[in-house]
């Protein structure tokens, strides 16, 4: 299980995370969403001990990660850089980390690199790019940490990868209860990958929930009245994200749980009332929304 | 295997499109009684879904009584309880019938409508499914 | 599509023991592999094949000299593979400066320790590694060297000579590899250490070279700064040690001094001794150095990297040690002006531009700039005041001596110049008496010091300086480690005081053995070189000469065969026997034998010495050849001053001096004083009285002698003696006879 109980990380003057709560349960896959700088790779650095927080505790298991060896070879991180590896054969970098991390596989790394052709003897920088990623992933999947860690590593993958990447984590979701923390701008693959996920905006956390309750927490409202609203302060009984009128239809944006929302507006007697879920990306951009983050206002 | 096919673009979470993928299989009969289906771990590469999602559909399933789960060996079809079934199949009816007539859908068109499409259905079968 | 073929791990197999430790090291011998292989080559070319070419010059043309050009190249090669130690280091910890590296090499599952130390033993070893297996290698080719030619005979111009190049290098390079390997270590770890302090590549490259810089010219300039003109100290001495042990190009340095400081025939327990003294106290430094990296490299975040550096104070303390050093230099040729501020403050903002990456808070820039300076004026000032923080006044007590050497020329040691340890308390107190005594007369006179041996002249009444009776060179061996040393010249009771020294056994042992050792070992050089050269068989090697008599020239033929054995121990008995009233009267000219060009004083009151000689008949003759002295009066060979001479001198009490020995008379005083005046005489009769009262003067002048009265002194070609007081009448008939060089008396 990973936690992070009142972390704070700051570099130089800016507060990259604000006494951030978070916590991912054993065996699951855990989605970082938030805007670019937002604070989403500071916290899988912290967690795998590249950085070391001001304030608060980072733990996986209930040990603080940070210099501790015995932590860290139960957790691989995957980066959105491949530049590193240039210098590196496959199979060099294979051997470099097959000596760090102690249940590494040779079959599964042997198996998979069949499976897409990556060469073992030619330098990673004559690889395209997507093969450059197809390398680590494929190490980082044969070394089979109880804890992985995905800064955007998804979106390098061609179909085919992608499919092998997520049987591969099905497989070790199951038998070893491997946990992931993924941090991605694809909200598709979040919504298919993720049991729960987390916005952060600014290093603060705005919600972290399993996905199906933030569905079930945000719906779009498309209503027709008898009086006339112009505007989401008359409706002080609801949270209210997004207020938009068309004719005589309005429609809003609203936190709640659908039936709650029913409840609240059969006061105002509804002619039409049709309570809809929202696509994790609407999600995403009326959540940002609400915190003055106008994307509409990008015009 | 094509048979448990959803949507993942839909606004339905996951695991709620597949309960009703799975009652809707049910009803129709290609799942019968103690057809064995498959196994998590199957079910969630082949939709390249989280497991957990998967876990959660067949848990709910379970618990509505709809399947039932033999240890080390999987999770099967239940003996139909049409009733349940028919129940539930009702209360959606009359939810998504209240809703058309709050859209000012009149009785005479829902009962056109009715017939129109259980004509359709005699005929072959109508699988389309869009929420 | 997919099958399930790449599903299902295995049930899990017992996890595979993994030292990570191991495999970061690992890691890192393999990142450096292609240096390492230069690096071999590079050594490959020096000692070793240097030692190839000694044995191929042997086979070829016979004799035991590497050619010049190899030895340039080994030079070349050795310093580029020392200097390849900065590129592995920087390579190995490339993770403080290259942002591509962090998180790659900050995840792996290793603790900041094991981190830190098998990177660094890991680029050790392919820094160290094949330097040692090159010297191993050159250890081989010795070996082979050994047994090729060491010892063989060969023969040049009919001279048979013994190849012996092996023999004697072998102590110094076996210092050269533990030397070299040291140094090397310490290349690398200040390296490191620099790395722990900066964030970026640029930084990392330039900051090393200037820290390799910088370090020797702190020292430098630091010890010019507070003791640079400190009466008595030797500045360059002082640092010597300082440089040598604190920086890899010092260290290069230290090595080479210890080197030459003995660079004879044999590497001698001695200069293993000193060889010691230097390593030790650079393996010190290094591991200040290493545990300096270590301790900041645990402080390191990966947020700086990439940032110009992690520890600010760092560039704070390099940028002022470059303008306490530019202030310093400035301050050194006389030119400490606005024109050298300017410079330094213009220097200063350039460090900053570049450290800040552009015009950031120009106004601290300025603030740092005036204070620092204030810094180094302070520093100096405080120097000056205290003179150097105390040095200047600084007498050891006698408590805390354990030994003083001394190296100084007066009384017995005017023609030699020994080293020569006192450790007897009497002896220790005294030369602390003659320190004292001499800081004393400096204090008293206002701080005039006139350095060597050489006076100036003022007018007469100005306040003189002060007339110097010989040089002293102290080494104070400290009980409690570490040793002192002054210069000074030395006034004329501080003088006698040495004296006393040299009265005692102590002293006249050391010289008696010095002596005798020298004859010996001279006479023993002579017979050995005249095994194979005709010079040394057939020419006059052996002469006696006395103030223009006739000297006695002898082959080796004809002095018996133990002629050095026995003239050693006649000398030995000599010294030994001496009494206080020879030594401090020591009259009548002395004379000199010389053995191959090494001279050795004879007084005539040496008794041994002289019936040795009379026995063999090499005693020079007791009268002065007539006609040869003429010749040299005519030559203008002989001065003869009268006290009036000596303007300002003969009523100079200001500093006691109411006693003189004649050694502080030399012939630069004399230069500089009024016109000097030569003995001469033209007329026929007259040249007789003159030569007939020279002689008597001749016989009866003194080399030493101590008075209160004002004496005459007879200069012979540069030699001073004194006229006692009861030849100033022969002498000041004689003086009458003497006239400048433009004939004015």
């Amino acid at each position: 299980m990973i936690e992070l109980k009142g972390v704070t990380k700051r570099f130089d003057s800016f507060t990259a995370l604000d006494n951030v709560d978070l916590t991912v349960e054993t065996g699951t896959a855990f989605g970082l969403l938030g805007s670019n700088g937002a604070g989403k790779s500071t916290i899988l650095r912290l967690l795998s001990g590249i950085y070391k927080q001001e304030g608060g505790e980072v733990l996986i298991d209930g040990s603080e990660v940070y210099s501790r060896p015995e932590v860290k070879e139960r957790v691989f991180f995957i980066n959105d850089e491949t530049i590193q590896f240039g210098g590196y054969t496959l199979k060099a970098l294979k051997n470099f980390y097959k000596g760090f991390y102690p249940n590494f596989s040779e079959e599964i790394f042997e198996k998979l690199r069949d499976t897409i052709k990556l060469p073992l003897d030619k330098k990673i920088d004559t690889f395209s790019k997507g093969m450059k990623r197809q390398a680590i992933v494929i190490i980082a999947l044969a070394c089979r940490t109880d804890y992985l860690l995905l800064d955007e590593a998804f979106d390098g993958l061609d179909p085919t990868m992608r499919i092998i990447v997520k049987r591969m984590l099905v497989d070790a979701m199951l038998d070893r209860k491997l946990t992931t923390v993924i941090s991605s701008h694809n909200l598709k693959e979040i919504n298919e990958v993720c049991d729960s996920v987390a916005l952060i905006h600014h290093g603060k956390v705005l919600f972290s929930r399993d996905l199906d309750s933030v569905k079930g927490n945000i719906h779009k409202i498309q209503a027709v009245f008898p009086e006339e609203y112009t505007e989401k302060e008359a409706f002080p009984e609801l949270d209210v994200l997004h207020f938009e009128k068309s004719k005589s239809v309005l429609y809003l944006i609203v936190r709640g749980s659908e039936e709650e929302i029913r409840e609240k507006l059969a006061g105002k007697n509804p002619v039409v009332l049709d309570v809809i879920p929202l696509s994790l990306e609407e999600i995403f951009i009326y959540e940002m929304e609400g915190m003055g983050y106008d994307v509409n206002g990008i015009k | 295997m094509e048979l448990y096919h959803i949507d993942l673009l839909s606004r339905t979470p996951i695991y709620e499109q597949l309960y009703k993928k799975i009652v809707e299989l049910i009803l129709k009969g290609e799942l019968k009684a103690n057809d064995r289906l498959p196994s998590v771990r199957e079910l969630a590469k082949e939709l390249g879904v989280n497991p957990n999602t998967v876990s959660k559909a067949y848990n709910q399933l379970e618990n509505d009584k709809v399947i039932y789960t033999l240890a080390g060996r999987g999770s099967f079809v239940s003996e139909i309880k049409t009733d349940s079934i028919k129940d539930k199949a009702m209360a959606d009816f009359d939810s998504a019938a209240s809703e058309a007539m709050n859209a000012g859908i009149t009785e005479e068109e829902l009962h056109g409508r009715l017939t129109a499409l259980s004509a359709k259905i005699s005929e072959g079968g109508n699988n389309s499914d869009r929420a | 599509m997919m099958s399930t073929a790449l599903s299902n791990e295995k049930p899990m197999e017992k996890p595979a023991k993994t030292n990570p430790f191991r495999q970061n090291f690992l890691e890192q011998l393999i990142r450096n592999k292609k240096i390492t292989i230069m690096i071999f080559i590079l050594h490959l070319t020096a000692a070793p094949l240097i030692f190839i070419n000694v044995i191929a010059n042997f086979f070829n043309k016979e004799y035991a000299e590497p050619d010049d050009l190899m030895i340039a190249l080994a030079c070349i090669s050795t310093a580029l593979a020392a200097l390849a130690g900065i590129v592995i280091a920087i390579n190995t910890f490339d993770h403080l400066c290259k942002r591509s590296r962090v998180d790659m090499c900050l995840s792996l599952p290793l603790s900041t320790n094991q981190k830190f130390f098998s990177d660094f033993l890991g680029g050790l070893a392919a820094y160290l590694a094949p330097f040692f297996a090159a010297e191993i290698i050159g250890l081989l080719i010795t070996g082979l060297g050994f047994i090729l030619c060491e010892g063989k005979t060969y023969v040049v111009y009919k001279n048979p000579i013994e190849f012996e190049f092996f023999k004697p290098i072998m102590p110094y390079y076996i210092q050269l590899i533990i030397g070299g390997a040291f140094i090397m270590l310490m290349v690398y770890a200040l390296t490191v250490l620099v790395m722990s302090c900066c964030g970026s590549m640029f930084e990392c490259i330039f900051y090393t070279a200037a820290a390799n810089g910088i370090i020797p010219a702190i020292i430098a300039c630091f010890t010019y700064l507070t003791i640079g003109d400190i009466y008595g100290v030797d500045f360059e001495n002082s640092f010597i040690k300082a440089i040598s042990t604190t920086s890899p190009g010092g260290g290069v340095f230290g090595l080479v001094y210890v080197f030459n400081e003995f660079g004879g025939n044999e590497a001698t327990s001695e200069e293993w001794k000193e060889f010691f003294f230097w390593l030790i106290p650079l393996m010190l430094v290094t591991a200040v150095m290493l545990a300096g990296a270590f301790l900041l490299y645990r402080q390191r975040r990966a947020e700086q990297v990439g940032r110009p550096f992690a520890f600010r104070l760092f560039y704070h303390i390099m940028a002022f040690c470059v303008i306490f050093c530019l202030i310093s230099l400035f301050d050194g040729a006389g030119e400490l002006s606005v024109g050298a501020f300017i410079t330094c403050a213009v220097i200063y903002m350039i460090m900053e531009v570049v450290a800040n990456r552009g015009f950031k808070k120009i106004w601290l820039t300025g603030i740092r700039f005036v204070g620092m300076t204030a810094a180094v004026l302070v520093i100096s000032s405080v120097s000056d005041a205290t003179d150097g923080f105390g040095t200047l006044y600084r007498v050891p007590s006698a408590g805390n001596v354990s030994s003083i050497t001394i190296d100084s020329r007066g009384g017995q040691m005017e023609d030699y110049s020994i080293e020569f340890t006192v450790k007897s308390p009497e002896n220790i107190q005294r030369i602390i008496d003659i320190h004292k005594g001499e800081l004393e007369r400096f204090r008293a006179t206002d701080n005039n010091v006139y350095s060597y041996d050489y006076v100036r002249n003022y007018d007469y009444n100005d306040t003189v300086g002060k007339i110097t009776c010989g040089r002293i060179n102290i080494e104070y061996h400290l009980k409690t480690g570490g040793k002192l040393c002054r210069t000074y010249s030395i006034c004329l009771d501080e003088y006698l005081k040495l004296l006393e020294v040299e009265r005692t056994d102590e002293y006249k042992t050391a010289l008696a053995e010095f002596l005798s050792e020298r004859v010996t070992d001279q006479f023993n050089n002579i017979i050995t070189n005249s095994r194979y050269s005709d010079y040394y068989k057939f020419d006059n090697v052996i002469s006696v000469t006395k103030l223009y008599t006739q000297e006695k020239e002898y082959k080796l033929t004809n002095v018996p065969d133990d002629f050095g054995d026995k003239l050693a121990a006649a000398l030995y008995a000599d010294i030994m026997e001496e009494t206080d009233e020879e030594f401090y009267r020591a009259s009548a000219p002395k004379f000199h034998i010389l053995i191959d060009g090494m001279e050795v004083t004879v007084y005539p009151h040496y008794k041994n010495t002289v019936s040795y000689l009379a026995s063999l008949d090499m005693l020079p003759e007791t009268e002065y050849n007539m006609s040869s002295l003429k010749r040299a009066i005519s030559n203008e060979e002989f001065i003869i001053s009268s006290p009036s001479d000596r303007a300002g001198f003969e009523n100079y009490t200001g500093n006691g001096f109411d006693k003189y020995s004649s050694t502080i008379y030399n012939s630069r005083y004399q230069a500089y004083n009024s016109q000097v005046k030569y003995l001469r005489s033209y007329y026929g009769s007259e040249s007789d009285t003159i030569a007939y009262k020279l002689t008597i003067l001749l016989e009866n002048a003194s080399s030493r002698y101590i008075t209160e009265e004002s004496c005459y002194t007879l200069n012979v070609s540069g030699e001073e003696y004194v006229i006692p007081p009861e030849y100033t009448e022969l002498a000041e008939e004689l003086y009458d006879y003497c006239y400048t060089e433009d004939w004015e008396q």
